[in-house]
């Protein structure tokens, strides 16, 4: 009979007894963990990439401490780019007797110009993605806020000396990380409204940023021109790939600690792989011994060996995959609170790594013990205390 | 499976083999000199007090251990110019084992026992063959139960339907019935010799009971690892 065949046919009878299940768990563990902290990186990483180019809702940004200069919007005319401003500041927001603090941004025409907003018109409502900035005389709130200051969509919010109705929640902006309204609910108003608001003033903190977009060669031409000694200097210019780049820095940060927890996980699995290839060879050592008594060869034994390694690993890495897909969507859910942006689905390079790192413990932890079956003598059938040399 | 005895019909030829052990007291000779040959068809018990050499001998009579002296010539093949590999093919061609401890494989169930030899000899039908023997051993009701499910008796008749499913040309038992009530071991002791008449294969039986050394051809008598007695049954 062939090793394959007779393979097949004794891994399902040793699978249906149990004599495997420990050895099998212990490579589902491994795999499940590596899998559980690949798939979570990876849709990381994914989403990080993704906002990379919208964390500036621009490609470019222009901060100022004074109105933005008339001659920097020239500028950008002249060399065909896209502009918008945003400004921002920080005040205590009004609804009926509650207040609270709050990161007020005024957006103009054309903001975001990279990525979108995304609305929705009630708490956890379906999403809609924005058309345009909010009209004159309404407000766009984040969710947040309205629990802080118990309103909801319709209700009035006294932002500075201006009264607004809140028309809808702010799910999502593509900058919403940038800046301190990260820390503070934020609450989008018309840029058309600043000045009713009285919030721009002598000694007020305000932050003035134009944002630009184009092509690569126009924004180019538009930072040299800059450079030039008549035009007034930005007080600091952000570029698409330094805001990716903190981003990026982020991610593999959280990426090497998950990785950490997962080489944890790899180690005590390969000891759990290694204690119960000895366990399952030693159990096992009878019946090669009969095995043998009965006609097998040592090249049948190593043959049946290793083909019923790699059913051990096929198994374990299929349902180590989807026991890591299922945890790692417990994690997204339970780290939906600090994750704020909705996560891409995960590629299938976290269980192609996971699979070879299965393989890698096999080989490695479990292949020793059950190479060394092959020695076992056949004499063993007579006298039990027959081991091999 | 296939049978390659002598022009004179000899299966098994034992020619001055001794074992001996290196013990912390120096060298330990377990057999010594022992000669004798065994015909086609013959049944042979080896008897002997305990620590006479009677399962040493079983052992190197069937390849799983090598004398240290002299020469065991199975089936035609000279067992110690043959490597593992080579005489374990002569064992799954020649050769059937029932051991005194059963030595089923408690993963399979009974039919998947029977069929272990055969699949390991390549045999295409084996599933058919082995239905075939189990239901001559009186468990065609039982084939799917596991060793744990089985009593003694007929944890046995499983391992005599494995050693008789290949029609070996030599069936090696040790103290078959040495884990068996005296009931039990006679009624597994007529099978194993009803299916020995009818597939001719020679039969060398390990024992300690005189009453089953008394049923066969043949006595050959150990004692301190040499062979005492030969001695024919009148015919």
């Amino acid at each position: 009979m062939r090793p394959l065949n007779f393979a097949v046919r004794s891994f399902g009878r040793e699978l249906r007894s149990g004599e495997v299940l420990v050895l099998l768990s212990a490579v589902i563990l491994a795999v499940g963990a590596l899998t559980a902290v690949g798939f979570l990186t990876d849709r990381i990483g994914k989403a990080v990439t993704r906002q990379a180019n919208e964390v500036l809702a621009a490609d470019l940004r222009l901060r100022s401490k004074d109105p933005i200069p008339q001659v920097w919007r020239s500028l950008a005319a002249d060399n065909s780019l896209q502009t918008a401003t945003t400004t921002s500041m920080p005040s205590v927001v009004f609804a009926g007797d509650n207040s609270a603090l709050s990161g007020v941004v005024a957006v103009s025409d054309g903001y975001p110009l990279r990525g979108q907003v995304r609305l929705t018109s009630e708490l956890f409502g379906e999403q809609r993605v924005a058309e345009g900035i909010p009209p004159p005389g309404e407000v766009w709130v984040e969710s947040s806020l309205l629990a802080r200051v118990g309103a909801d969509v319709g209700d009035t919010l006294g932002v500075g000396e201006l009264d607004l109705t809140i028309s809808a929640i702010v799910a999502y902006r593509p900058d919403q990380s940038v800046g301190f309204t990260s820390f503070a609910p934020t609450v989008l108003i018309n840029d058309e409204d600043l000045a009713a608001t009285g919030l721009v003033g002598e000694g007020s903190r305000v932050f003035r940023f134009l944002l630009v977009a184009g092509n690569e060669g126009d924004i180019e031409a538009f930072r040299d021109a800059l450079d030039d000694d008549d035009v007034p200097a930005p007080t600091r210019v952000n570029t698409a790939e330094q805001s990716s780049e903190r981003a990026f820095s982020a991610a593999d940060r959280a990426k090497r600690f998950l990785s950490l927890t997962a080489v944890i996980s790899l180690l005590l699995s390969a000891v759990a792989v290694a204690m119960s290839a000895r366990r399952f060879a030693l159990r096992r050592m009878d019946t090669v011994a009969l095995m043998k008594s009965l006609g097998a060869t040592q090249g049948f034994v190593i043959a049946v060996s290793l083909v019923q390694l790699v059913f051990l690993g096929i198994i374990g890495v299929a349902a180590g995959s989807a026991i890591g897909f299922a945890a790692e969507a417990a994690l997204s859910l339970i780290l939906s609170d600090i994750i704020a942006a909705d996560l891409p689905d995960p590629g299938l390079m976290p269980v192609i790594l996971a699979g070879g790192s299965a393989f890698v413990l096999l080989l490695g932890f479990a292949l020793p013990s059950l190479l060394q079956l092959r020695e076992t003598p056949p004499l063993r059938v007579l006298r039990h205390d027959a081991m091999p040399p | 499976m296939s049978n390659q005895s002598g022009a004179d019909g000899t299966v098994l030829k034992v020619h001055a083999v001794s074992k001996k052990v290196s013990s912390p007291d120096g060298s330990l000779t377990i057999l010594s000199d022992v000669s004798f040959d065994v015909s086609r068809g013959e049944t042979v018990a080896i008897i002997g007090p305990s620590g006479a050499g009677k399962s040493t001998l079983l052992a190197l009579l069937a390849g799983l251990d090598l004398p240290s002296d002299g020469a065991v010539t199975l089936n035609g093949h000279n067992l110690g110019e043959l490597d593992e590999d080579g005489r374990a093919r002569v064992r799954a061609d020649s050769v059937g084992f029932v051991f005194q401890s059963f030595h089923l494989v408690p993963s399979l169930n009974a039919l998947e026992n029977v069929m272990l030899p055969l699949e390991l000899a390549g045999v295409d039908d084996a599933r058919r063959r082995s239905n075939d023997i189990i239901e001559r051993v009186g468990l065609a009701e039982r084939w799917s139960h596991y060793p744990s499910q089985l009593s003694g008796g007929e944890k046995q008749r499983v391992a005599i339907a494995r050693a008789f499913s290949t029609e070996p040309a030599v069936l090696f038992a040790d103290e078959p019935t040495g884990n068996l009530d005296s009931r039990t071991g006679e009624t597994i002791m007529d099978l194993m010799f009803d299916l020995n008449r009818n597939s001719s294969t020679t039969l060398v039986l390990v024992t300690h009971d005189s009453k089953l050394a008394e049923r066969c051809d043949r006595i050959i008598a150990l004692d301190s690892g040499k062979l005492a007695s030969d001695t024919r049954a009148a015919a």
